[in-house]
C-alpha cells in the first residue's frame, strides 16, 4: 500500500510564539480515511494549513506521494482543500468553481470532469447559478466537486460538515466519503464532533495541545482509551482510583481483572456501570437526565459522583437508593 | 411582510414625485422648443465635442483614481506598511479640500505670479483645461476610490485565495482570477460615485476652463430651449452610467459566499519597499492637501483687494441659513425611505432606494434648471426665498443621509418593534419608543453629512441661490473665477475647514 501523507517531526508556530503543533508523525494511505479529533484549539486546523502550505513549519519533514514539499509552494503540493467558509469564488459560475483546478487539462477533457463532478454532488442543472443563489448545503458540496476535480493524491478537510444542520450533515457525509472511496483518495478530515470522527474514520488521530496523544482504528482508541483525557474526550468516562493485586483490581465500583499492582488509575464507561434498584444498596440517584433511547444517572457513591448509562426500560428515579458496580474497566496511564 | 404601513408609504411617494416631476418639466420644455431641429443639435460638431471632453475627462478621472486608490488601499490592509492608520487618514485628506478649492488652488500655484514662484522661485506651468481640471478632480475623488476599496480588501475571504493556491494558481493568477474580480463589485460602486460626480462637476471645469457639457449648460443658462437640451444630454449620459453599472452588477451580489468567520490574511512583508510606499503616500498628500492649502494660505497673505471680515461673516451665515434647514429636510425625507427599503420587500423597497439614488445622479445643473423651469410654471414665488434651494439640496443629498439610517434599522430587526406590539404599544408608539431612540445615532450622523455637503456645494448653489445670497462655496468660486486669488482664499480655507470634518466622517464610516 502506498503513502499518500507521510509526516515526521513536524512543528509549526505563529510568529513570536510557542510552538501549536509540536513534533508530529503522521502517515495517511493512499484510499484510507484519517480523522484528525480534537477539542477547539488543539492545533488541528493549523497542522492542517501547514500541510497545504499556508504555514510554514518551523522544523520536520511533510511528503506527499513520496516527494518532499517542505518547500514547495501550495500550487504544486497537489493537495485538495475544503474550507470551513467553502470560499467558492463569488464571481464564477458553479462550473467555473469547479474547472478552476483544470487549468491545465484539454478542454474537452475538462469540460467532461466538470461535468461528472457536477452530477457526483447532484448539480447538474445549477452549472450556470452564481454561489450566492445556492444554499449552504449546496455550497459545500460545490467546494468538495472543486477540491476532487483535479484528483488530488491527498485531500484535506477542514470540519467541511460544521457549518450544516444535523440531518444534513449525516446525509452529505455519507454521499462525499463514499464517492471519495471510490475514486481511491486518501483523507485527512479535522473535526471536534466525536460521533462524526468515530462513524467516518478507517483511523483516528486524537489531538491535544498540539501533539498526537493515540492514532489507531477508532474502535481500539474508543475500547482502551488509555489516557484520561481521550477516554473524557472520546465517550466520556469515569476515572477511579484503585488498588491491584496482581490479578485484579479493587475499586469503589467493585474487583475489576486487569492484571496490575499497587495504586493505579481506571476508566469505566457509563454503559459499563451496573445499576440496580435496591433499597439495600451504595449509591443514591441524584440526576436523571432522560434521552429517549437511554437516560443518564449521576450517581452519589461516597463522596464521588458516577455517572452511568442505562437502557430505556430500566425505570430509575431521581432519589432511588441503587447497588453500583462496574462491568468492565481499563488502565489508565498516569 | 407586511405592507407597508401609510405613514411612512405618503412621505415616500411625495419624494419620489419630487425628484421626477422636475425632471418631467425638463423633458416637457426641450420638447416644447420650437425651431430647433433635434437631430442637427444632437449631431452638429460642438455637441460632439462636448460629449467627447466629457467621456475624456471621466474615463480619466476614474483611470488615475484607480491607479492610486487601489494600490494605496492594498497598502494600508495587506501589507507590514508601519503607521496604517496615519496613513489611512493621509490618503483620505484630500477630501477636504473640495474640487472647485482644488482647482483654485492648483491654479494659484503656477505661472510667474504663483505661490510656487514667490515660495521656492520655480514657475510651474499654470495647470488650465484638460490636464488641470483631470488633475483636480483626481485629487479630490481619489479617496472615493480607496475607501470602497479599502473596505473590500478587508471583507476578501482570505481562504478564497488559499483555495485558489491549493487549485494550482500561482500567486499572480490569484490576483488576476480571484482578487481583482471579487473587488470589481466595490470598484464599479466607487466608479459609480466619481463618475457621476465628473458628470455633475461644474466648480472645477469653469476655474480650468475644460468645456464640457455641463460648462456648457452654465454659459448657455439663459437660452432655455438649447439648455433644456443639453441638461437632458447630461441626464442621460448619467443614465447611461447608472444602467452600465446595473447591468455589469447583474446578478452579483455584495455578499460573502459562505458562513463563518474569516481567518486573518498575513500581510505581505514591505521590507525595504516601506520607504517607496511612503514617498508614493507623502507624494499624494502633498498635491492632494499641502499644495492648495498652501497656495491659499500664501495668497491670503499677499494681500487680499476687496476682502472684508464682514464678507466673510455673512457668507458664513448665508451658507449655514442653507444648510441647517437643508439637512434636517433632508434626514426627514429619508427616514421613510431607509424604513421602506429596510423593511419591505420586492418593488416598494426597490422603487425607495433608486428615488434616492436618481436624486444623489442627476447632475446638479441639470437638476437645477428643472427645478429652475418647474417653479417659474407651476409656483414663480419659490424661487425668491432660500426654499427651492433647500429643496434640491434635500433631494440631492438624499443618499448621503439614507446610507446610515438604513443601515441601523438593518440591524434593528423588526422583532424589536414586534416585542413592543405584544407588550401592549401601538405601531406609532412602538415607532417612537423602540424604533426611534436606537435610529437616534445614525440620524446625526445623516444630518451632518448632509448638512457638510451643503456646506461646500457649488452649482445649486450658484444657480439656485436668490440675488443677494452669497454662501462661503459661491464667495470662494467668484473670486476665483475673476483671477481674484487673494480674495478667494479666505473662504477657501474656510471651506477646507469645514470639509476636514467630513474626513473624519468618511474614515468612521470606512472602518465601520
Amino acid at each position: 500500500m502506498s503513502i499518500a501523507l507521510n509526516i515526521h517531526g513536524l512543528s509549526v508556530g505563529y510568529p513570536g510564539g510557542p510552538d501549536v503543533v509540536k513534533a508530529v508523525d503522521l502517515q495517511v494511505n493512499a484510499g484510507e480515511r484519517l480523522v484528525l479529533l480534537g477539542p477547539s484549539g488543539a492545533g488541528k486546523t493549523t497542522l492542517l494549513r501547514a500541510i497545504a502550505g499556508f504555514e510554514r513549519p518551523r522544523t520536520g519533514q511533510i511528503r506527499i506521494d513520496g516527494r518532499d514539499v517542505a518547500h514547495t509552494p501550495t500550487e504544486r503540493r497537489g493537495v485538495g482543500y475544503v474550507f470551513q467558509t467553502y470560499a467558492l469564488f463569488p464571481h464564477m459560475s458553479l462550473a467555473r468553481n469547479i474547472a478552476f483546478g483544470l487549468a491545465k487539462t484539454p478542454p474537452a477533457e475538462r469540460d467532461a470532469r466538470t461535468r461528472e463532478m457536477l452530477a457526483l454532488v447532484g448539480l447538474s442543472d445549477f452549472a450556470d447559478r452564481l454561489p450566492a443563489e445556492l444554499s449552504g448545503g449546496q455550497q459545500q458540496r460545490v467546494a468538495l466537486a472543486r477540491a476532487i476535480a483535479p484528483r488530488p493524491p491527498i485531500l484535506l478537510l477542514d470540519e467541511p460538515f460544521s457549518n450544516l444542520d444535523a440531518a444534513l450533515r449525516d446525509r452529505l457525509r455519507g454521499q462525499v466519503l463514499a464517492r471519495l472511496s471510490v475514486e481511491r483518495t486518501a483523507v485527512l478530515m479535522v473535526t471536534h464532533d466525536q460521533s462524526e470522527a468515530l462513524q467516518t474514520a478507517d483511523r483516528l488521530a486524537v489531538m491535544h495541545g498540539g501533539a498526537l496523544l493515540r492514532v489507531d482504528s477508532a474502535e481500539v482508541i474508543y475500547r482502551d482509551p488509555t489516557t484520561a483525557f481521550v477516554a473524557d474526550f472520546l465517550g466520556g468516562t469515569n476515572v477511579l482510583e484503585g488498588l491491584g493485586d496482581g490479578a485484579c483490581v479493587q475499586t469503589a465500583l467493585g474487583a475489576l481483572p486487569i492484571e496490575a499492582s499497587g495504586q493505579i488509575s481506571v476508566s469505566v464507561r457509563p454503559h459499563d456501570v451496573e445499576v440496580v434498584v435496591d433499597p439495600a444498596g451504595n449509591a443514591t440517584v441524584e440526576a436523571r437526565i432522560y434521552g429517549g433511547h437511554e437516560a443518564l444517572l449521576d450517581l452519589q457513591l461516597g463522596t464521588a459522583i458516577i455517572r452511568a448509562r442505562v437502557g430505556p426500560n430500566q425505570s430509575v428515579q431521581v432519589g432511588d437508593r441503587v447497588a453500583v458496580s462496574a462491568r468492565r474497566g481499563t488502565i489508565l496511564q498516569a | 411582510m407586511r405592507r407597508p404601513p401609510l405613514l411612512l408609504l405618503i412621505p415616500a411617494l411625495l419624494t419620489a414625485a419630487a425628484v421626477l416631476v422636475p425632471l418631467l418639466w425638463l423633458i416637457l420644455r426641450a420638447a416644447d422648443t420650437q425651431g430647433l431641429d433635434v437631430w442637427a443639435f444632437i449631431s452638429r460638431p460642438r455637441t460632439i465635442t462636448l460629449l467627447g471632453n466629457t467621456a475624456l475627462l471621466a474615463g480619466t478621472v476614474l483611470v488615475s483614481c484607480t491607479l492610486i486608490g487601489l494600490p494605496l488601499a492594498w497598502l494600508v490592509t495587506r501589507t507590514t506598511l508601519k503607521g496604517r492608520r496615519i496613513a489611512t487618514l493621509l490618503a483620505v485628506l484630500p477630501l477636504a479640500v473640495p474640487g472647485y478649492v482644488m482647482a483654485y488652488a492648483l491654479r494659484g500655484l503656477g505661472g510667474p505670479m504663483g505661490a510656487a514662484h514667490a515660495l521656492f522661485g520655480v514657475t510651474l506651468p499654470r495647470l488650465d483645461g484638460f490636464s488641470g481640471a483631470a488633475l483636480a478632480l483626481t485629487l479630490y475623488n481619489t479617496p472615493y476610490m480607496f475607501l470602497t476599496l479599502k473596505v473590500a480588501f478587508e471583507r476578501l475571504d482570505p481562504a478564497q485565495a488559499e483555495a485558489a493556491r491549493t487549485l494550482g494558481a500561482s500567486p499572480s493568477q490569484v490576483l488576476r482570477r480571484v482578487v481583482l474580480p471579487t473587488l470589481l463589485p466595490a470598484w464599479m460602486a466607487g466608479a459609480l460615485l466619481i463618475g457621476l460626480y465628473v458628470l455633475g462637476d461644474f466648480g472645477v471645469v469653469s476655474l480650468m476652463r475644460f468645456d464640457t457639457l455641463s460648462l456648457a449648460l452654465y454659459t448657455n443658462w439663459t437660452d432655455m430651449g438649447y439648455a433644456a437640451w443639453l441638461a437632458l444630454m447630461l441626464v442621460a449620459t448619467a443614465g447611461v452610467l447608472l444602467a452600465l453599472e446595473i447591468w455589469i452588477m447583474r446578478g452579483r451580489r455584495q455578499a460573502r459566499v459562505g458562513v463563518g468567520a474569516a481567518r486573518l490574511q498575513r500581510r505581505v512583508p514591505l521590507g525595504r519597499w516601506q520607504y517607496a510606499a511612503w514617498f508614493g503616500i507623502g507624494l499624494f498628500c502633498a498635491f492632494g492637501v499641502l499644495a492648495p492649502v498652501g497656495s491659499s494660505i500664501w495668497w491670503y497673505q499677499s494681500g487680499p483687494e476687496m476682502f472684508t471680515v464682514d464678507e466673510l461673516w455673512t457668507a458664513a451665515i448665508d451658507s449655514l441659513s442653507i444648510a441647517l434647514p437643508a439637512a434636517a429636510l433632508t434626514v426627514l425625507l429619508a427616514l421613510p425611505l431607509a424604513w421602506l427599503t429596510a423593511r419591505s420587500v420586492g418593488v416598494i423597497a426597490r422603487i425607495a432606494e433608486r428615488v434616492a439614488q436618481v436624486g444623489y445622479a442627476i447632475p446638479s445643473l441639470a437638476l437645477a434648471l428643472a427645478l429652475v423651469f418647474f417653479s417659474i410654471r407651476v409656483m414663480p414665488g419659490l424661487r425668491d426665498g432660500l426654499w427651492l434651494l433647500i429643496i434640491a439640496f434635500a433631494l440631492h443629498f438624499l443618499m448621503l443621509a439614507l446610507g446610515p439610517i438604513r443601515g441601523t434599522l438593518a440591524l434593528l430587526t423588526p422583532a424589536h418593534e414586534e416585542a413592543a406590539r405584544t407588550l401592549g404599544a401601538t405601531p406609532v408608539r412602538s415607532f417612537i419608543r423602540v424604533t426611534l431612540p436606537a435610529l437616534r445615532g445614525s440620524l446625526t450622523a445623516g444630518f451632518i453629512l448632509a448638512f457638510l455637503a451643503a456646506m461646500k456645494e457649488l452649482p445649486l448653489t450658484k444657480i439656485l441661490a436668490p440675488v443677494g445670497t452669497r454662501p462661503l462655496s459661491v464667495s470662494a468660486w467668484s473670486y476665483a473665477d475673476e483671477a481674484l486669488f487673494a480674495d478667494a482664499a479666505p473662504f477657501a480655507l474656510t471651506i477646507v475647514a469645514l470639509s476636514a470634518l467630513t474626513v473624519g466622517f468618511a474614515l468612521r464610516g470606512g472602518e465601520r
